[in-house]
């Protein structure tokens, strides 16, 4: 029997697929902290739940606000997210040339082609709910668009528009509003005021959390390994559910503990990471770990960009959020948050992978590297592919990155 | 006496230069590439050292450089390709601001300092469009031999374009310009400012320093040279032996270390 039958069998029985990967999942991430594990179990729970037709559930666009579904109980998760586990698995490559034989092209994102696969192959049954949103780009709503056409779910499309003005601010609340009924309708739930507002509480303390996470990163550069830490982005799925505060919690024991006896070294020169790494294959990463003298002490992914949620007026808060994403209209947006991360971290470089068909992230690179350039933080471009280990060559990428490092010698 | 080695074991050759301890230029190898590359460089080692009529136990630092110098077992330190051609070229050069090196599959453009210490760098892709190896590939298509490229290139009559830049469809751009009797001179122009058109792209992502210094074994190749001078309006530095420059550069770093 090959992989892609037995994942396919797997993902028909949810309970048993989530006692697997409960136990082999935790053996492959990095141990060095325990939050991670729970994390990664907390996560592999919405992830089945996805797959369990008694559970209500929903599988949305990246950085779409969680903090609605947590109230009403509805398991989300991140359809990006399932193509990097697949990736992990070794099996994106057969996925995403399933949909290029389907017709779609090369260049479209493999996040995207990859998560299609999975379903048009029948590998992963599509949720009772898909919401995608135009925060980040475009080829998601497509993506929605598709899995609604060939499974029949329902799909709602959150618009938003390229500059934020009074106008666009409302009209997005008010697709949250719709969003709230549509959801009521499609999942036969009833939403609370009492309950959204026990979730923004939630989402808050684990924002709070995160603060004090980046702040602790900043006082301890390395602290959490000289690699990127893309664990972290994990926490996105759990803005709005007690879940989240009570591993950010863990997490945050684990750094003050471990702040006691961290020395950095002096001279540690310090990197932002821009963008994800390839999933399927990070070992290029190591030579970070290696050097010893460099280390990624943020991730633009993880990144705190937004204010606390208004509990008088949480939709219009969240809307704002939206807008505020480093992803979300010009790259004026991102290029702010990055600057304004370099200067938070003092960072005399920054890496950015430009994911091969992300046009959103690569279309704007120029412009921050130019303004890097300007303030003197050294700049690398990283080409590759998160997810079609076909675009990636490790010994261009090692070489790439070792030269960066001896950048700084 | 006292002496330092550098080795470059890039994709297609490998070169090894030895220096002394004063950075003076003793005498370098050029091979081609092996999958065994530790017997390699020791038998290009033994080459030297009789040349020169010295002994192993004088070379007191081995720098390796170059895809394959994780692979090198006798190395003391490996340094990137980047940072060596940097090193080779501030000294032949000491103006040079911006590098070029092409070698047999990749091609990078390097902006150091006045010490010869890149503070910036791109590559190209992991396609060899613009490399030593599709100029090697073209010059079969076309049966003249690679050195005889440039004279060639000379001789053209006019300007011509060959549009693809994957190396797979411009040998077939060239093979049906051959069909229309277009003449090997003309194609050959064609090809070398193909090069150059790419070189270009590759330099205004990291912009221009001059001096600009061209490495790498397709440096040898006049015809690409001029393609690239006229392009970016400059004259080019190119070293004596620009494929030896990595290597070279190496060994100068390996001294740093030794005198540090």
């Amino acid at each position: 029997m090959n992989q892609l039958k037995i994942i396919e069998i797997l993902h028909r029985h949810p309970l048993l697929f989530k006692i697997l990967l409960s136990a082999f999942l935790p053996l492959k991430i990095d141990r060095r902290f325990k939050y991670n594990k729970h994390l990664t179990l907390a996560s592999i729970n919405l992830y089945t739940d996805t797959l369990d037709s008694n559970k209500s559930s929903v599988w949305q666009s990246i950085l779409f606000p969680t903090e609605i579904f947590h109230s009403m109980n509805i398991s989300p998760f991140v359809i990006e997210m399932t193509s990097s586990i697949l990736a992990k698995m070794n099996l994106s490559n057969r996925l995403i040339s399933l949909m290029e034989c389907a017709g779609l092209t090369r260049e479209l994102c493999s996040f995207h082609k990859c998560a299609a696969g999975a379903v048009r192959s029948g590998l992963i049954p599509v949720p009772e709910m898909i919401v995608t949103s135009s925060e980040v780009c475009d080829s998601i709503r497509k993506i929605g668009e598709f899995y609604s056409k060939i499974s029949g779910t329902s799909h709602f499309y959150l618009d938003v528009p390229f500059t934020k003005t009074e106008e666009s601010l409302l009209y997005v609340k008010e697709q949250l509003s719709e969003l709230i009924k549509w959801l009521e309708v499609n999942s036969g739930k009833k939403f609370s005021e009492e309950k959204f507002s026990e979730s923004i509480k939630y989402s808050n303390s684990l924002r709070k959390n995160m603060m004090e996470v980046m702040e602790l990163r900043r006082e301890y550069p390395g602290i959490m390994g000289y690699k990127p830490v893309f664990g972290l982005f994990n926490f996105s799925l759990f803005y709005g559910s007690s879940e989240g505060v009570r591993i950010s919690e863990i997490l945050l024991r684990e750094l003050k503990e471990k702040a006691r006896s961290w020395r950095p070294s002096k001279d540690l020169v310090k990197i932002l990471w821009l963008h994800f790494t390839p999933f399927y294959k990070e070992e290029f990463t190591e030579v970070l770990e290696k050097n010893g003298r460099v280390s990624v002490v943020f991730e633009e992914m993880n990144n705190i960009y937004w204010k606390e949620v208004s509990e008088e007026n949480p939709l219009e808060s969240m809307a704002e959020r939206i807008f505020l994403s480093p992803f979300c209209g010009s790259v004026q947006n991102r290029l702010e948050k990055i600057l304004s991360l370099c200067d938070f971290y003092d960072v005399a470089g920054v890496i950015h992978f430009s994911h091969l068909s992300c046009r959103k992230c690569n279309g704007g690179l120029r412009v921050i590297k130019d303004v890097l350039k300007e303030k003197n933080i050294l700049f690398l471009d990283l080409s590759g592919d998160c997810i079609d280990s076909r675009n990636y060559s490790e010994g261009q990428l090692k070489t790439r990155l070792e030269a960066f490092l001896e950048l700084f010698e | 006496m006292e002496y330092l080695l550098g080795v470059d074991l890039g994709s297609r050759s490998t070169k090894c230069v030895i220096i002394d301890r004063n950075c003076k230029f003793l005498s370098g190898l050029c091979r081609t590439s092996d999958t065994d590359p530790d017997k390699l460089v020791n038998t290009m080692i033994e080459e030297l050292l009789t040349q020169l009529n010295i002994k192993r136990e004088d070379i007191k630092y081995i720098v390796s450089t170059g895809y394959g110098r994780e692979s090198l077992i006798c190395s003391d330190k490996k340094i990137t390709e980047i940072t060596c051609h940097g090193a080779g070229a501030n000294h032949f050069f000491p103006g040079t601001g911006t590098v070029i090196d092409i070698g047999g599959q990749d091609s990078k453009i390097i902006s150091i300092n006045e010490k010869g210490k890149p503070f910036d760098f791109v590559m190209n892709d992991k396609c060899a469009a613009g490399t030593g190896k599709f100029i090697e590939m073209m010059s079969r298509t076309l049966n003249v031999p690679l050195e005889d490229l440039a004279e060639y290139d000379e001789r053209a009559k006019k300007n011509i374009s060959i549009n693809s830049i994957c190396t797979v469809f411009a040998e077939s751009e060239v093979i049906s310009l051959m069909a229309e009797k277009e003449s090997k001179e003309n194609i050959i122009r064609g090809l070398h400012r193909g090069v150059a058109e790419r070189t270009l792209g590759l330099v205004e992502r990291v912009g221009m320093r001059p001096e600009v210094t061209m490495t790498g074994g397709v440096a040898r190749n006049r015809g690409v040279v001029r393609a690239i001078e006229r392009s970016l309006n400059i004259k080019l530095n190119v070293p004596e032996e620009p494929e030896l420059t990595g290597a070279f550069g190496a060994a100068i770093l390996g001294l740093r270390k030794l005198n540090n």
